[in-house]
């Protein structure tokens, strides 16, 4: 390893081949992880949900397990790039890539993942890093020289809990753009007669150097009412959480307007995907709404 | 966990060892079901390999950057965009290309569709169009139009305007489903 003067991590190659392209990345060597058999798959186990790092976005997207208990994934998975893109993108290459407004971020965020790393050529030293410690800027994580992401945890929640989880992209087209702002939310209810709040978490993207949680506003919801007037004053909340910043694709003004309504949507959404029905609202389907349902109104 | 290197520094001699270090590599990969066994230099994109090397000039290079979906192929049965793909990457699988659609001198059923809608003006896009309707029909024979939109999101179109071609893969469903 040490020997390879400016190695790469090859895996999907779909960012890493454009910076080549432009002549930005001094491709000393690189090192293809894209046969390492331990980094592929998908497995359900007890109590989490274990996805390779080599998992494509189009294999997440597609994968019944991921669709139920963490929604919010699947869905930002089905909306990187374009299908091609997500035919060879992978989880663990959209995350060391490390952009701010990278789209499977904050649903990763939001549903607590624990990243599994190694240290290549002792991959039984692995190190158990929480997705909160993993982004340090533009383009930077945690990750030690040598060390590579085998696999990234996600918690399930457990069953007795009603749980949803959301995510909404804002871009500027449908396809191969890259979002103005993301965000994803996971919220778990309590009580059956006037459910509440038992815990919310917030994750945005692109408002501020690496994908953020909004821990105050997740401190406010707790124990508050599911009302949409909750959920509006979380969005208002959000922006004292934020400091995006003005770029080809926006104005700081401009997606801290959104960031608000972005925040109020997505709670709302993930109450939804938690089976829960708005007194304003008349059910859409029995059981109020069908996760399916939930996800076609994200997209919009 | 073993990993296998490749780098991409010029040596004065290359590497004998397969995988490892070197200016060339070697690779093995079947190409529209025809094996495939060469020594390439380890940072040739895939588009470059089978435009270059192997002289199918089907595929063709619009953006570069995985953006326009022109140099879309088929590996494993998956459309991938050649050119942000290095033809190392597609060793030992199964690359299939337009050149790969037409069988014994009869057009692909898409092929044909494509033809009778009208739905090719410059036909710089349509090699990609039709490996991404391939992908598509193969796995899901009656798509809903909202599914075929979904499938070419990737694959830019400067002439028709979209419409013929959402129209040829819904044709082109239909023939195949009276063939299967």
């Amino acid at each position: 390893m040490s020997a390879l003067p400016e190695y790469r991590l090859f895996a999907g190659g779909t960012d890493l081949m454009v910076r080549k392209g432009r002549g930005l990345l001094p491709l000393g060597a690189i090192i293809n992880l894209l046969t390492v058999a331990e980094m592929q798959g998908i497995v359900e186990s007890d109590g989490s949900l274990d996805l390779g790092a080599l998992a494509t976005h189009a294999a997440i997207a597609a994968h019944p397990g991921v669709q139920q208990a963490a929604g919010a994934l699947a869905q930002a998975s089905s909306q990187v790039g374009s299908p091609q893109i997500r035919n060879m993108g992978t989880l663990a290459g959209n995350m060391c890539n490390a952009s701010p407004a990278a789209d499977t971020a904050t649903p990763l965020l939001a549903l607590e993942a624990m990243v599994v790393a190694a240290m290549m050529g002792r991959p039984a030293r692995e190190r158990h890093i929480p997705i909160r410690e993993f982004f340090r800027g533009p383009g930077e994580t945690c990750l030690e020289p040598g060390e590579v992401v085998v696999r990234v945890r996600i918690p399930l929640a457990s069953s007795t809990l009603g749980t949803g989880s959301s995510f909404i992209k804002l871009a500027r087209r449908r396809s191969l753009a890259i979002a103005v702002i993301n965000g994803a939310a996971w919220i778990a209810l309590a009580g059956s007669a006037a459910p509440c709040i038992a815990e919310a978490r917030i994750a945005l993207g692109a408002v501020a150097p690496t994908p953020i949680r909004l821990p105050a506003v997740e401190d406010w919801l707790r124990g508050r009412p599911v009302t949409k007037a909750v959920f509006a004053e979380a969005g208002r909340r959000a922006l004292a959480c934020i400091n995006p910043i003005n770029d080809i694709r926006a104005t700081a003004d401009y997606r801290r307007d959104v960031a608000a309504v972005l925040v109020e949507r997505l709670l709302t959404q993930a109450a939804l995907d938690a089976n829960f029905c708005f007194e304003d609202e008349a059910p859409v389907s029995p059981g109020c709404v069908s996760p399916a349902q939930a996800h076609g109104v994200a997209t919009k | 966990m073993t990993v296998n290197a490749v780098c991409l520094h010029k040596r004065t001699a290359p590497c004998k060892r397969p995988g490892t270090c070197g200016e060339s590599v070697h690779i093995a990969l079947t190409v529209n079901g025809h094996a495939v066994e060469t020594d390439i230099p380890v940072d040739l994109t895939l588009l470059d390999f089978l435009r270059e090397n192997l002289g199918l000039t089907g595929t063709k290079r619009g953006c570069g950057e995985g953006d326009c979906g022109a140099c879309t192929v088929l590996v494993d049965g998956q459309g991938v965009t050649s050119c942000v793909m290095l033809a190392v990457q597609a060793c030992g699988r199964d690359v299939f290309t337009v050149e790969g659609l037409a069988q014994g001198g009869r057009l692909h059923p898409i092929q044909e569709a494509f033809l009778e809608v009208g739905a090719v003006q410059c036909g710089f896009c349509t090699p990609g169009m039709l490996l991404m309707a391939k992908q598509l029909l193969d796995a899901n024979p009656n798509p809903t139009r909202k599914e075929i939109v979904a499938q070419l999101a990737g694959n830019l179109c400067r002439c028709t305007g979209y419409t013929k071609i959402v129209d040829a893969v819904d044709l082109a469903a239909r023939k195949m489903r009276v063939l299967s």
